[in-house]
This record gives structure tokens, C-alpha cells and sequence, in this order.
């Protein structure tokens, strides 16, 4: 799977992530593109994307933008829209 | 789109000045699918080889400004970055199986010109693993190969970094000026602890000591540090 994280330095939290299945190659580099783009604070949103087989391999990989405190501002927003 | 060396150094300055016009948008859009299609390759390969292994495996794409801010920050250029394309294995143990991950790495890119950097015997900045450079044509690629141990301590040091400033990781002072001195003491105290736990880790790994459940522990009480002050201070 492909994942884009939008991560916010200054308060260690996920603002954004995007999924998308391996398929979804040149999509997923449309949309970093147009995130970068559409970044207005680089210094503080960090604009990553990640492969790997699954979203718990990528927390374990990359954990700092996968932990439960990390995500809450995601998982909220997923929450709000159910 | 033809390119070389020299017209991916030029992009690499227009980077660095922040001034990318309309063709030098389409050189690095260009060049952003050229490294991700062999990031792409990369993993592909790794998830085949250690996929039944029980490791983590991932591939990390840099984006613009984190590109930007490496080049500002190092003497390297544009078409010398190894880690725009950066994969991730973390091992299950410790320094055996990650020096047999990185012969394996080494003989999975057989076809392609291969590099090992040892960060054990030469660390930067405390950060310890070893990074095998991968090169096809004009493009690098790196796989970092961690120990669990090596794996939590740099993000222990990446999470503090977001507390105290970014350069804590490339050698440069905590910055805690703005907390207050409850505060400032926590993360300064949690810096050293850091650097010295980084030390132990190393002695650990080599057999001279035995402490590997309270490095951890340690590792994990410096994160949960980090994440109960940003809670606060944020």
C-alpha cells in the first residue's frame, strides 16, 4: 500500500493521510505533488509518502507518524465524518 | 525527458534558492517519478527477500522541502542525495541478523552499483545503522538496515528533535529557551539521557553488557516523555 502523511512538527500530529493500493503509483505521485503545492508552511507540515505491505508495518517503521497521539487528530476527523 | 548530471545539480540550486520556475517544476516532477519508480523497484525487492522474515519493511519518498532544507543544511548536490528514496528494514534482532540483512540487501542489488556505510563504526551524531546505497543510472536510492535497539533510539531522538529543534540531530545544542524551567530541565535532562543511552546501546549490542530490556525501557520513557509535553505545551 501507498500512504501520504501530512504531519505537523511543531505538535507531532498526522493533519492529513491519504491511502491508496499499490496500483494507485502515478495518483499517488499527483497528490504529493499537489500537496506540496498546496503546503503554505513547509518548515512546520512535513508532506511524506510511504510504501510498505501494510499501515501496521509502516507504524512500525515509521512510528512517529503512526502512534495513537500522532494520529488523534485523524482518527477524530474519521470519527466526525461516520 | 533527457537529463544528467549537471542539469539535476542546476535543479538542485533553483532548490536551494527557492525559486523553481515553470521549467525546473517540470524537471523535478520528472525527476520525482524517476526516483519513485525506483524506490518502487526497491521495495518491491526487499518486500519479496525479507517479507516472510517478521521485519518492518518501508520506503520513504522525500518531498520538496525536506529535500531542500538537506541541501541547505550539507555541502551534497542534487543528483548525490542517496536518501530522496529511502527504505527501511528494522530487524528482529540484533547485530548477526542485521549484518545478514545487509549482505542480503548487497546480493538482491547485485545489478545495481552497491555501497555499504556503516553508521555503527562511523555514527552521526549518536544515529547508528547501517545504509547500503543503491545506484541505477543517475539515480541513488539507500536502505537503512536497524537493530530494534538502533530503530528506537533514533526515534526517540526524532520525536525529542520536534521539542527542542531539528539540528539535536546533526550535532547541534537542545533549544529550550521557550519552555519553562520545569520543562527545560525535562528535556535537557532527556537529551542526555538519550546521548547516553545511544552509548550503552552500542556497548549492548557488542556483548559488553546486558541491559537490553532497560535500554528499551529507557528509549520508551523518553517517548512517552515527549508525547505527555506536547500534550501539555502544544
Amino acid at each position: 500500500m501507498i500512504v501520504i502523511v501530512q504531519f505537523r512538527r511543531s505538535t507531532g500530529k498526522l493533519i492529513g493521510i491519504d491511502r491508496f493500493c499499490d496500483e494507485d503509483f502515478w495518483p499517488s505521485l499527483d497528490r504529493l505533488a499537489e500537496l506540496d503545492r498546496q503546503n503554505t508552511e513547509p518548515q512546520d507540515v512535513e508532506v511524506v509518502r510511504l510504501t510498505s505491505q501494510s499501515e501496521a508495518m509502516l507504524a512500525r517503521t515509521h512510528g512517529n507518524y503512526f502512534s495513537e497521539y500522532a494520529m488523534s487528530n485523524v482518527q477524530t476527523e474519521v470519527v466526525k465524518a461516520e | 525527458m533527457e537529463l544528467s548530471r549537471a542539469r539535476i545539480d542546476s535543479l538542485g540550486e533553483a532548490i536551494k534558492s527557492g525559486d523553481l520556475n515553470d521549467v525546473d517544476q517540470s524537471v523535478f516532477s520528472y525527476l520525482r517519478s524517476q526516483w519513485a519508480e525506483l524506490g518502487n523497484e526497491i521495495s518491491n525487492r526487499l518486500i519479496l527477500e525479507f517479507g516472510n522474515d517478521n521485519f518492518g519493511v518501508s520506503l520513504r519518498l522525500k518531498n520538496l522541502e525536506t529535500i531542500r532544507s538537506k541541501l541547505l543544511r550539507t555541502t551534497l548536490r542534487l543528483s548525490s542525495l542517496r536518501d530522496v528514496v529511502g527504505a527501511r528494514i528494522v530487524v528482529n534482532d540484533g547485530l548477526i541478523l542485521q549484518n545478514e540483512s545487509v549482505l542480503r540487501s548487497v546480493a538482491l542489488f547485485g545489478d545495481y552499483a552497491v555501497k555499504i556505510i556503516d553508521r555503527r563504526e562511523f555514527p552521526s551524531f549518536g544515529y547508528r545503522a547501517v545504509h547500503v546505497e543503491v545506484r541505477h543510472g543517475l539515480y541513488l536510492g539507500e536502505i537503512q538496515i536497524r537493530t530494534p535497539l538502533q530503530h528506537e533510539w533514533a526515534r526517540s531522538m526524532e520525536s525529542l528533535a520536534r521539542l527542542v529543534g531539528r539540528d539535536v540531530r546533526y550535532g547541534g545544542e537542545p533549544v529550550v529557551d521557550t519552555y519553562s524551567p520545569v520543562v527545560r530541565n525535562l528535556l535537557l535532562n532527556s537529551y542526555r539521557d538519550l546521548v547516553e543511552l545511544g552509548r550503552r546501546i552500542e556497548l549492548s549490542e557488542v556483548g559488553v553488557l546486558n541491559d537490553t530490556a532497560e535500554l528499551f525501557e529507557g528509549l520508551t520513557t523518553i517517548n512517552s516523555l515527549v508525547i505527555e509535553i506536547e500534550r501539555k505545551v502544544r
